[in-house]
């Protein structure tokens, strides 16, 4: 599990240039708010960071219950790892589109849903109603609603994580990978920041398609990830379930 | 993006709209791929076009700014939210709000989320809830409120607010948008159902195999995932379309006004948490198939009840599209311009050119033409119109282009007028479903009490069976019958009412036709055929043929009679002469003929077969006299009259048999109206003629005085008055515009029999309800009294609780509350003359 999500966290490490561009704005006005100058920023910085834990570890937890049903329903039908095809798909489809778009290839529009838009600036706006650090917290929670490609990609991994813990562990690596560049910006240090160069968000997309394939290729056996249910020596044999077999050994108990 | 960025951009653009450039939110390179050329703004994912969105919404565009110039300055604070600000525009003021008595404005707003008795109540309690707010009227189908305020108190702004925080979204009102509100509305409706519908299905085969599993074992694995996918898409279903009760339960605990949603809702949260906490700890009962089923049938309910209301105004309401969208104004220089019918002022001249309808009410100024009034007067024959002729907004012009000056437009002309009071009828609702709804408050707080009580008398001995105890009570006394039963049987007859040609405008007159009282009938159209027909023929039947070849192009009432008691005939007239007030005369087949008053005709006649006193006892019993004669003998005399309907006689002894008392009111001459009465066994005393509207309405008035029901059935403009102030007033087919709108139903079809159904449409509909509320208040006693004590485990109550919803349904949809017709009733386009004294071939 360490190599794969050791390689997650460097993923969003590099990538989180494009968090201090999306959610820069966010992080400096739940930090800088001029009602908010009589509070510690470290307070500030805390909650907004912490805000985006939970949502994260939460998003990431139910993508991961998703999987485990999705694979469980497969079964019904004799198909194994459905969970983590559909997941590979899913990350390889969003890496393509990305791929493509920055080689210029027009592509045709989707328009997100206006409704979803909609509700997250319910949310800012409810979230300005409260107290400075409530709101930092909030403001935080709120981000996983962003449509961001480059977030949900990575829930897309935690979807073929076959189980809701290892998910939420997928996110705590991207959410780790996220906090210096953004706790930065929330210093005030944005222009410290350095503007990616133009080979940055290729090269995250070719990583995030590396780690996607890994772990299609023995479901993190290569990065040393052990399948749910399947002793290590076993990877690649018919996986069951741990909620089926209750006497194989939990996945995150198994070396 | 500061000013320079952007001259940047726009200059790369036109250069090449596939170089860089930069995205307006995180000022990085949007993807060649992703450029959208043209657009002001560019952005290099869907995250940054919705954080944008976010920023904007929350009036924070401030940061941009900040970002451009130093990036390290604290940002402003965020504004308030501005939703209706626009509200207190002057313009808005101008266009949307009109001046009422006392210096305070009437404003109207379409509503989102109206859909219940209980909305109408809330939302009128606006001038409590809001100072400055005088009155709040809903119309309950066009979910359209007209709101009176003081603008010195109150800003227009603060009153949407206020309807906002309420749960009902306002719109600017106008006419037009109501329509297409109602079918957005419809559509959200449907597609709700529809979402629920595949919830609850779904939702139902799991928890087949998960019962088959209970008897035959299942792996805990798949029990894991089909109670995990049952508490996904029964969570679905409350949270979607389930969230509009959440929605009226907490709109009325604000107002403190609680509504037949609270303990929907309340069952809904009890068995919904209970399920996903059930779920999560992979034990217990699920109640999502019994929920998700309840949210079904009550959105199924709430359709089939405003399908069915609507479906009665629908007809009425074609007075909506009556009036075109636009108008072709003819300006000063003589140009013709296009124009909104709303943008039309009183003093405009309009073209109307032929098949197209009278956009105002006005003064023919050029042209000559026939106009089509029907959907006003009820009179389907064209009505000629020249310079200085007055036509009314609906008419269709059929013939040729006419120019008219407007006396009034929109709401100020008759078709308006009508719309505003029969928009006013249907905002009236039945006091049953007003009670049901009062028992349903009480309901709530008496099972709230219940299951407090409940869970703390188990609460010592075993918390597992205190928390399922409780939720048992909770889910099993569920009043989705109380809530169901009056709307859907109400709705039902009246459904059923409208495909029979029968329009009931609200379900208070069903109710009020369930007590016997007075049904005071008007002569005319009601007893009678309405229209002149031959009824008597003394002398030579052989004559009335040559009387109808000669009258054939006359339009006349007593020629239409002539024709139609001798049609069929080809008979050819010449040398046909009118003398006004006379008669007409002329030549058929060789014969000299002359038709017209008695007077005229023995001037003409000098021989006479017809005696004088023929002509006496023709008036005697109330025809009108006239001549025919042919070749200077006075051959035939013929009585013309409005014949009486061919089942009234018999509809009257039905009708007294039911314990109805028969009196007739008319204009017509008191004799005339006596001798009706005679030939149907009505008394004298209970026969009134020659009474004047006044007089009708005051006869009403002091009718209703008794406390009875008094039913007034009538069809003229004469008798509108005398319908709008009876207990229930009936117009009848062809009825003028202003019974129409008086009534509280109106028939399209012609005959008594109608009336019969009514009658026994009444009572009918208010035993299903009364059963269906016995019905209902039996199981919740039983049922709760169960749960209470524990005999009933939550699952069995979550089974019995869809169980008692469709029972309510089928009791009310197998009730049959509308009678079928007993026979199809001879109507006036059949032989005319089967019931006449005798029968008058064609030579």
């Amino acid at each position: 599990m360490m190599p794969l999500l050791g390689a997650i966290l460097l993923a969003s490490l590099v990538g989180s240039t494009h968090c201090v561009g999306m959610c820069g704005a966010f992080v400096t006005l739940a930090v800088g708010a001029p009602d908010a100058r009589a509070v510690s920023a470290w307070r500030l910085q805390s909650a907004y960071h912490l805000g985006r834990l939970t949502t994260y570890t939460s998003v990431g937890a139910l993508a991961g219950l998703i999987g485990s049903a999705i694979d469980l329903s497969a079964m019904l039908v004799g198909v194994q790892n459905l969970a983590l095809m559909v997941s590979a798909s899913l990350v390889g489809l969003f890496a393509s589109f990305r791929l493509l778009a920055l080689a210029g290839v027009r592509l045709p529009r989707h328009v997100f849903p206006a409704a979803w838009t909609r509700l997250v600036e319910h949310g800012h706006r409810a979230a300005w109603t409260l107290t400075p650090v409530p709101r930092a917290a909030a403001i935080g929670a709120l981000t996983t609603l962003l449509p961001c490609g480059w977030l949900y990609a990575f829930v897309a991994i935690a979807l073929g994580m076959g189980g809701p813990a290892p998910a939420a562990l997928v996110m705590v690596a991207f959410w780790i990978g996220t906090v210096p560049l953004l706790a930065a910006v929330g210093m005030g240090a944005r222009k410290l920041v350095a503007r990616p160069g133009s080979f940055i968000p290729v090269a995250t997309t070719v990583v995030l398609l590396l780690i996607s394939a890994a772990t299609l290729a023995g479901r993190g056996r290569i990065l040393g990830l052990t399948l749910p249910g399947v002793s290590s020596n076993l990877a690649g044999a018919p996986i069951c379930h741990p909620a089926i077999a209750a006497d194989a050994p939990h996945p995150l108990t198994t070396p | 993006m500061s000013v320079i960025e952007r001259v940047h951009h726009d200059q790369l653009l036109r250069d090449d709209p596939r170089a860089a450039l930069l995205c307006t939110h995180c000022s990085l390179d949007v993807p060649p791929g992703l450029i959208d050329e043209g657009a002001d703004h560019q952005f290099c994912c869907q995250g940054c076009r919705a954080a944008h969105a976010v920023i904007h919404s929350c009036g924070l565009e401030a940061y941009y700014r900040i970002l451009s110039t130093s990036g390290d300055h604290a940002p402003t604070a965020a504004a308030a939210p501005r939703a209706f600000e626009a509200y207190d525009d002057p313009t808005f003021t101008s266009l949307y709000t009109r001046e009422v008595e006392g210096n305070q404005r009437e404003v109207q707003f379409t509503l989102d989320g109206v859909h219940c008795g209980a909305c109408l109540w809330l939302i009128e309690k606006l001038p409590v809830m809001v100072p400055g707010v005088t009155q709040a009227r809903l119309h309950i189908r066009a979910g359209l409120v007209s709101i009176v305020l003081d603008p010195a108190i109150v800003k227009v702004s603060a009153v949407a607010s206020a309807l906002a925080t309420l749960g009902y979204t306002p719109h600017p009102a106008k006419e037009r948008s109501i329509r297409d509100h109602r079918t957005r509305e419809d559509r959200k409706l449907l597609i709700s159902i529809a979402i629920a519908g595949a919830c609850a299905g779904n939702v139902m085969m799991l928890a087949f195999a998960l019962y088959g599993g209970f008897f035959d074992g299942m792996s805990s694995g798949y029990q894991w995932l089909f109670r995990g996918l049952s508490a996904a898409l029964g969570t679905l279903s409350l949270c979607w379309p389930g969230a509009v009760f959440f929605r009226s339960a907490l709109a009325s605990i604000r107002t403190k006004t609680p509504n037949i949603d609270v303990p929907i809702v309340l069952a809904l949260l009890a068995g919904g948490i209970a399920g996903v906490v059930n779920t999560i700890l992979a034990r217990g009962e699920l109640y999502f198939d019994s929920l998700t089923m309840l949210v079904l049938l009550l959105l199924f309910g709430r359709f089939v009840s405003h399908k069915h209301q609507r479906w009665a105004t629908d007809s009425v309401e074609l007075l909506y599209s009556i009036t075109p969208f636009s108008a072709r104004r003819i300006n000063a220089d003589a140009s013709i311009t296009d124009v909104p019918a709303e943008a039309l002022a009183v003093g405009d001249i309009v073209e109307v050119r032929g098949n197209e309808s009278v956009p105002v009410d006005g003064v023919v100024v050029s042209g000559r033409s026939s106009i089509n009034l029907s959907l006003l007067s009820g009179e389907s024959r064209g009505v000629s119109v020249a310079e200085g002729s007055n036509v009314l907004a609906g008419g269709i012009n059929l013939a040729s282009p006419i120019q008219v000056r407007a006396t009034a437009t929109g709401q100020g002309t008759r078709a308006g007028r009508l719309m505003q009071l029969v928009g006013d009828a249907a905002a009236r609702r039945a006091r049953i479903i007003r009670f049901t709804d009062a028992i349903a408050g009480r309901f709530i707080l008496v099972v709230t009490l219940l299951a407090a009580f409940t869970f703390l008398w188990w609460l010592p001995r075993s918390t597992s069976a205190a928390i399922d105890n409780t939720i048992a009570l909770l889910i099993v006394t569920c009043p989705c019958a109380l809530g169901l039963a009056a709307p859907i049987a109400v709705g039902l007859t009246i459904g059923r009412a409208s495909k029979d040609g029968v329009l009931i405008k609200g379900g208070d007159a069903l109710e009020t036709l369930a007590t016997p009282g007075t049904i005071i009938l008007d002569k005319t159209g009601t007893l009678t055929e309405g229209k002149p027909r031959v009824v008597q023929l003394i002398g030579d039947p052989a004559a009335l043929a040559l009387a109808a070849a000669l009258e054939a192009g006359v339009s006349h009432p007593v020629a239409a009679a002539i024709c139609h008691a001798s049609p069929a005939c080809d008979l050819l007239a010449t040398s046909i002469r009118h003398e006004a007030g006379v008669g007409v005369s002329g030549t058929v087949e060789h014969h000299d003929v002359f038709v017209g008053s008695e007077a005229a005709a023995l001037k003409r006649a000098r021989r006479s077969d017809v005696a004088p006193a023929d002509f006496e006892a023709l008036r005697a019993q109330g025809l009108s006299p006239v001549a025919i004669v042919v070749d200077a003998t006075l051959t035939t005399a013929i009585g013309i009259g409005d014949r009486l309907r061919p089942e009234a006689k018999r509809s009257i002894a039905a009708l007294r048999a039911k314990g109805w008392n028969i009196e007739i009111l008319s204009g017509d001459h008191d004799g005339i109206v006596k001798a009706v009465g005679a030939s149907l066994d009505i008394p004298q005393e209970s026969c009134h003629g020659g009474a004047t509207p006044e007089a009708k309405l005051a006869y009403i008035n002091k009718k209703r005085l008794d406390a009875r029901t008094i039913v007034m059935v009538g069809d003229g403009v004469n008798d509108a008055a005398a319908l709008a102030a009876a207990s229930v007033g009936i117009a009848v087919q062809g009825g003028a515009e202003a019974s129409l709108a008086a009534a509280d139903i109106y028939i399209s079809r012609s005959g008594l029999s109608p009336i019969l159904q009514l009658i026994d449409a009444g009572p009918r509909t208010l035993r299903t309800i009364h059963a269906i509320l016995a019905v209902s208040l039996v199981y919740n006693i039983i049922a709760g009294a169960l749960a209470m004590t524990g005999t009933i485990h939550p699952m069995i109550a979550a089974a019995l609780m869809p169980l008692s919803s469709l029972s309510v349904i089928t009791v009310a949809v197998r009730s049959r509350a509308w009678p079928k017709p007993a026979k199809r009733e001879p109507t006036a386009s059949q032989p005319p003359m089967r019931n006449a004294p005798r029968s008058i071939p064609c030579p």
